[in-house]
């Protein structure tokens, strides 16, 4: 499942991506921003991870490393001479999500310290720093990794909410027309997140008892 | 359904709270399900504890060691780089020996589990002293459990315990089907 970056901010206290997590999916609002408040961490989560592994969240791959200088000017003061975008530590302390009302997501640096965000981001293309990117332009997703623990999230929230037919689901007569009918209200989602986010709600796992498909789920899930 | 998460002293303790499931709490709550609980948001607790961030609702990140703060100071002191020279300022993750957060347990508890510091030495209570309650003056105050009155886990470990919960009573649906 795709999860695009809509929109980039680059202002003197902003630099940010918004992301649009519930594309084509029928969620409530409600559930919309629980849902993103818990990936929003999560974000927060990975991105530290990997700035801590000098690695960028949004490609995968590794930092180029520092120049010399700045490495002396890093060790110097008893930082570790590595690039993890970090010498006191202010911008990535910055790092921050905002959700909005209807679940809209935004993540990146606000305040004080989103010049320095955009100088390793360079979403204003004035930036003449080496590209350390961490956070994804207009039209990018995080690496597969993270997009995949942000699927799971998303896709739970499809099944807390999802109202699915009766006489749709006894159309099912096989795994994987049972499947191809879920997929058409879980789109995008392969059968591994739908399955395992069927699991988290039970209502659901009751109804396909009632229903006779319980045989259609593997029985992991996970 | 509600799962409760109380802490206080060096611990926390998750369990249920109303219930409207099919099934008992005993049954729901069974040896596997406890362990899975203990074990699995223990892992969460130290792998964002590794990365630097408090799994502590509204902390976020741990603030910088001395050395970062204030010029000097821990970790890039004489005695500590002697014995750990891979002691790094960053990230702040509250391990130097280890053995700190090796001493965070989950144990079983009637309804539920609890995840703390039990019995811990005298040189564990000082560490917990410090970083879990920030009785240090000298120290900030870096969180592990959220023990005090109000306090949450953050919300991708509180969405961890409430799934495994939702996972087992759909084992039990599907079991009685």
């Amino acid at each position: 499942m795709a999860i695009t970056t809509k929109k980039t901010n680059s202002t003197a206290t902003r630099t940010s991506s918004e992301i649009d997590l519930f594309e084509n999916l029928t969620v409530s609002r409600a559930t919309k921003r629980e849902t993103a408040e818990v990936v929003g961490e999560i974000l927060i989560q990975e991105i530290n991870r990997d700035l801590n592994d000098q690695k960028s969240p949004v490609s995968g791959t590794k930092f180029r490393g520092l120049s010399k200088g700045y490495k002396k000017i890093k060790t110097g003061r008893g930082e570790p001479g590595v690039p993890n975008l970090e010498l006191t530590g202010s911008m990535r302390d910055s790092l921050d999500v905002r959700v909005g009302a209807s679940g809209q997501l935004e993540i990146g640096v606000f305040g004080p310290d989103a010049g320095k965000a955009d100088g390793h981001n360079n979403f204003s293309g004035d930036s003449s720093l080496p590209l350390r990117q961490f956070l994804p332009r207009e039209g990018e997703e995080f690496r597969s990794g993270i997009r995949r623990k942000i699927n799971e999230v998303i896709a739970e929230a499809v099944a807390k909410d999802v109202k699915l037919p009766v006489k749709r689901l006894q159309e099912a007569t096989s795994k994987s027309s049972f499947f191809q009918i879920l997929r058409e209200f879980f789109p995008g989602m392969s059968n591994r997140e739908i399955e395992s986010s069927i699991l988290t709600n039970p209502d659901l796992v009751r109804r396909l008892r009632d229903l006779g498909l319980l045989g259609f789920l593997s029985g992991n899930g996970n | 359904m509600a799962t409760v998460i109380k802490g206080k002293g060096f611990k926390v303790t998750i369990k249920l709270d109303t219930l409207k499931a099919i099934a008992d709490p005993k049954k729901i709550m069974n040896a596997k399900t406890q362990k899975d609980l203990g074990s699995k948001t223990l892992d969460a607790i130290k792998d964002r504890v590794a990365i630097g961030l408090s799994p502590v609702k509204g902390v976020r990140r741990y603030m910088a060691y001395a050395s970062t703060r204030n010029g000097k100071g821990y970790p890039n002191t004489p005695d500590i780089q002697k014995k750990f020279p891979n002691k790094s300022t960053r990230p702040v993750n509250l391990k130097l020996s280890g053995e700190f957060l090796d001493a965070l347990e989950h144990k079983k508890k009637s309804g539920g589990v609890e995840i703390g510091w039990f019995n811990p030495t005298r040189h564990i209570k000082n560490l917990i002293e410090t970083h879990q309650q920030g009785l240090h003056p000298d120290v900030p105050r870096r969180q592990v459990l959220p023990t005090d009155e109000g306090n949450e886990f953050v919300s991708p470990i509180q969405r961890l315990i409430k799934n495994i919960v939702l996972r087992r009573i759909s084992e039990i649906i599907k079991k009685g089907s």
